[in-house]
C-alpha cells in the first residue's frame, strides 16, 4: 500500500506538468480550433468545423502544406542520401573519421539564425559565394542567377536546410553503425563483398531501429518545421517560404502586422498534429521487422 | 626449395601496432591438407598472424604465399581462404541458408546450384533441418555450425580457424572438436587452427606451432612437442597438469649420466652431451605421469599435501624437503594421508634438463 503512494508520489510531479504543459494544451487546441478566437479576451465565436473548410480553400494554406511536404519528402531523400553516404564513406577505414564526424556536425552547434544570415551571403547575387565563385570559373551566365528570387527562394533554402540537417542524422547513424560488430564487415570481406554490398546486405538490415526512429525524429522535424525557413526569410518572409508552422505562427500571431486569428491558427496545429501521427503510424508499420539480436 | 607443394608459407613476417611489435620475423611453412594449430598463451600473437593470413590485418614487411602464389597484398576474398571467428560472426538478419550462401549470393551464383551447394555443406554439418532459422534461434553449438557451412561452402584452400569452441560448453566443445578432425579427415582441406588450450592442440593437430610474444618458439607435431620440447616455456605450455620444474645441483656429469642432488636425494639420471660442471644450478623437468610409488627407498621424498580424485587417476600435490613442489598423476585410486611422505621412483629418460636460459639440454633438434 505504501509502496503504491511512494509511485503515485514519484510519478505525480512529471505527470502534472506533463498533462498541464503538453496533453491539455494539445486537447484544448481541438477545441479552440471549432472557434472564431482572436487569443485575447472571452470573445469568442463557435463557428464548428468552418476553420477547417476555409483552411481547404486557402490557397496560402496548401502552399504551406506542399512546402511542408516537400521538406519532408524532397528535403529528407538528400539528407538521408547524404548521410548515408557520409556514413559508408566515413566508416569505410579512412583517416580522420573522427574529424570528418565533427566538420558534418558543426552546423548543429550554431544558432540558426546565424545560419540563415551565412546562406545569405553565400546566395547573395552580386557579392555572393556561389554566383562569385560561378563568375570566377567563367560561367559568367549561371552567376547571374538570382538564388533568391521568388522562384528560386524555396529550393535555395531546402538546399540550406539540407546541409544543417544531415550532419545531426550523420551522428545518428554512425553511432548505429558503430554498434555493429566488425568481424561481421571482416566475414563479408572474406566473402568479396564490395563497398556497395556490405552496405545494403550488412549495414541497413542491422541499422533498421537506428533508421527507424532516425525517420521519425525526421518527420517530426520536418512537418513542425519552422526557425530556419522563417530565418532564411528574415524581415519579412515571403509566402514561397510558408512552411505549416510558418503560416501557423503568422495567423496566430502575425508578422509585422498582427493578425490574431488564433482559432484558424490551431486549426493548422490540428492538420500538423493529425499529419504527424499519420505519416508516423504508416512509417512505422511499413519499417516494421522483427528485433535483431547481435 | 620448391614452394609449389606448400600451402602455405611465412617468410620474415612482422607486424606492429604503432611501436610494438606483434609478429617479429615468422617463418612458417604449411603442407597441404595439413591440421596446423597455432599455440600459445594470450597475448602471443597467434591470431594476429591467422588475421594477416586471411588478410584482415597487413602485414609490415615479410611475404605470404598461398599455394606458391605471393598474397601477401591481395585482399582477403581473393586469397581462397575462409575463416570461422571466434563471435561466428554470422549475419543476424539472415536464416541459416542465406548465411551460408551469402558469398554465392553477392557473386551472383544461379540460385539452383546456391541452393544445392547450401543443402551438401548443410547436410555435411547435420544442419539441413535449420536452413530456415534465424541465428538468434539457434544454440551456440548450431550457430557455430552455420559458421563452418559458411566456410565449407567456399571450398577454400585454407580454413582459418580463430579459437572456434572457446564460446561452447565444456561437453559441446570435446563433441566439436572430435567432429571438426573428423570433418578435416573428409573434406581434407589444410586447416589452421589458433586456440590457447593445449588439449585441442594435442588432440586435433598434424603440426602445432607454439608461440610466445610474436615469435615461434617451436613447431612439430604434438607428441614431438611433447616428449622433446626446445625449451622450458614449450615443456610446460604442453601437458596437463603442467611439467614439474625443480631446481637441483649437479654432483657428477660424465658420459655415463648426469647425478644431480634434490635437497638430500640423489637422482641419476641419462647424459646430456653439454658440459655441466659439479656445483652448477640446473632445472630438472618432471612430467607429473613419469613418476611412481617407489618400491623400497625410490629416488626422491617427498611430503603429500593434498590429493585430488579424479577417478580413473589420482593427482598428489606435494612438497619435496627444500620446499619445492610437485604434482604427480598416479594411475588409479590411492590415497595417501596429508602430511605423509612417500618415495617416488621416477622414469629418467622422460626428464628434461633445462640450461639458466631454459633451453632443453636433451632437446633433439633432428627429430623435426
Amino acid at each position: 500500500m505504501i509502496r503504491k503512494r511512494l509511485i503515485v508520489l514519484f510519478l505525480a510531479p512529471a505527470s502534472l506538468l506533463y498533462g498541464g504543459l503538453f496533453l491539455l494544451p494539445t486537447l484544448s487546441t481541438f477545441y479552440f480550433s471549432l472557434f472564431n478566437w482572436s487569443g485575447f479576451g472571452q470573445d469568442m465565436t463557435f463557428v464548428g468545423l468552418n476553420n477547417y473548410v476555409r483552411l481547404f480553400n486557402d490557397t496560402v494554406f496548401w502552399l504551406s502544406l506542399r512546402n511542408t511536404l516537400a521538406i519532408l519528402f524532397v528535403g529528407g531523400f538528400f539528407v538521408f542520401g547524404l548521410a548515408f553516404l557520409y556514413t559508408v564513406l566515413i566508416t569505410s577505414g579512412i583517416w580522420g573519421k573522427k574529424f570528418f564526424r565533427l566538420v558534418f556536425f558543426l552546423p548543429n552547434v550554431v544558432s540558426v539564425v546565424a545560419l540563415a544570415g551565412m546562406w545569405a551571403y553565400i546566395y547573395n547575387p552580386r557579392s555572393g559565394l556561389i554566383n562569385t565563385t560561378l563568375s570566377t570559373i567563367g560561367l559568367d551566365s549561371m552567376a547571374k542567377t538570382l538564388w533568391t528570387s521568388p522562384n528560386n527562394i524555396f529550393w535555395a533554402m531546402l538546399a540550406a536546410l539540407v546541409w544543417v540537417f544531415t550532419g545531426f542524422f550523420l551522428i545518428l547513424l554512425m553511432a548505429g553503425v558503430d554498434k555493429i560488430p566488425t568481424d561481421t564487415y571482416e566475414a563479408a570481406d572474406l566473402e568479396g563483398a564490395s563497398l556497395w554490398q556490405k552496405f545494403w546486405f550488412i549495414t541497413v538490415p542491422m541499422l533498421w531501429d537506428v533508421m527507424t526512429i532516425s525517420f521519425v525524429i525526421w518527420m517530426i522535424n520536418a512537418i513542425k518545421m519552422f526557425e530556419f525557413p522563417y530565418a532564411f526569410g528574415f524581415l519579412q518572409v515571403p509566402q514561397q517560404l510558408y512552411t505549416l508552422g510558418i503560416y501557423l505562427y503568422i495567423m496566430g500571431f502575425g508578422q509585422r502586422d498582427p493578425i490574431y486569428q488564433l482559432g484558424y491558427a490551431t486549426a493548422i496545429g490540428v492538420v500538423m498534429l493529425v499529419l504527424t501521427f499519420v505519416l508516423i503510424v504508416v512509417m512505422r508499420r511499413l519499417l516494421r521487422r522483427e528485433q535483431l539480436e547481435f | 626449395m620448391s614452394t609449389a607443394s606448400k600451402a602455405f608459407e611465412a617468410r620474415g613476417v612482422s607486424k606492429l601496432y604503432g611501436e610494438t611489435a606483434v609478429l617479429k620475423d615468422i617463418d612458417l611453412s604449411i603442407e597441404r591438407g595439413e591440421f596446423v594449430v597455432l599455440l600459445g598463451p594470450s597475448g602471443c600473437g597467434k591470431s594476429t598472424l591467422m588475421r594477416c593470413i586471411a588478410g584482415l590485418e597487413k602485414t609490415n614487411s615479410g611475404q605470404l604465399l598461398i599455394d606458391g602464389r605471393d598474397v601477401t597484398t591481395v585482399a582477403p576474398a581473393a586469397r581462397d581462404v575462409a575463416m570461422v571467428f571466434q563471435s561466428y560472426a554470422l549475419f543476424p538478419h539472415m536464416n541459416v541458408a542465406d548465411n551460408i550462401g551469402f558469398g554465392m549470393r553477392i557473386a551472383h551464383t544461379p540460385k539452383a546450384e546456391m541452393s544445392a551447394r547450401v543443402l551438401a555443406a548443410a547436410k555435411l554439418l547435420k544442419i539441413e533441418h535449420l536452413l530456415d532459422r534465424k541465428p538468434r534461434a539457434l544454440s551456440g553449438g548450431q550457430r557455430q555450425r552455420v559458421a563452418i557451412g559458411r566456410a565449407i561452402v567456399r571450398n577454400p584452400k585454407i580454413f582459418l580457424f580463430d579459437e572456434p569452441l572457446s564460446n561452447l560448453d565444456a561437453a559441446l566443445r570435446l563433441e566439436t572438436r572430435v567432429e571438426l578432425t573428423k570433418l578435416h579427415h573428409r573434406i581434407g582441406n589444410t586447416m589452421i587452427y589458433v586456440t590457447h588450450d593445449q588439449v585441442e592442440a594435442m588432440t586435433m593437430a598434424d603440426k602445432i606451432v607454439v608461440m610466445r610474444e610474436g615469435r615461434i618458439e617451436q613447431i612439430g607435431s604434438p607428441l614431438e612437442l611433447y616428449n622433446n620440447p626446445k625449451n622450458l616455456f614449450v615443456a610446460t605450455f604442453l601437458g596437463q597438469p603442467p611439467t614439474n620444474v625443480v631446481e637441483t645441483t649437479v654432483v657428477e656429469s660424465s658420459a655415463a649420466g648426469l647425478t644431480v642432488a634434490v635437497g638430500e636425494d640423489r637422482l641419476t639420471l641419462p647424459a646430456t652431451g653439454a658440459v655441466l660442471t659439479p656445483g652448477q644450478t640446473v632445472r630438472i623437468g618432471l612430467r607429473p605421469e613419469s613418476f611412481s610409488i617407489g618400491q623400497g627407498r625410490g629416488a626422491l621424498t617427498v611430503l603429500v599435501d593434498l590429493v585430488e580424485q579424479l577417478g580413473n587417476e589420482t593427482l598428489v600435490h606435494c612438497q619435496l624437503a627444500n620446499g619445492q613442489t610437485l604434482t604427480l598423476k598416479l594411475p588409479g585410486q590411492i590415497n595417501p594421508p596429508a602430511g605423509s611422505s612417500l618415495a617416488l621412483d621416477v622414469a629418467r629418460d622422460q626428464t628434461m634438463i633445462f640450461d639458466g636460459d631454459g633451453n632443453n639440454l636433451r632437446y633433439d633438434g633432428r627429430a623435426e
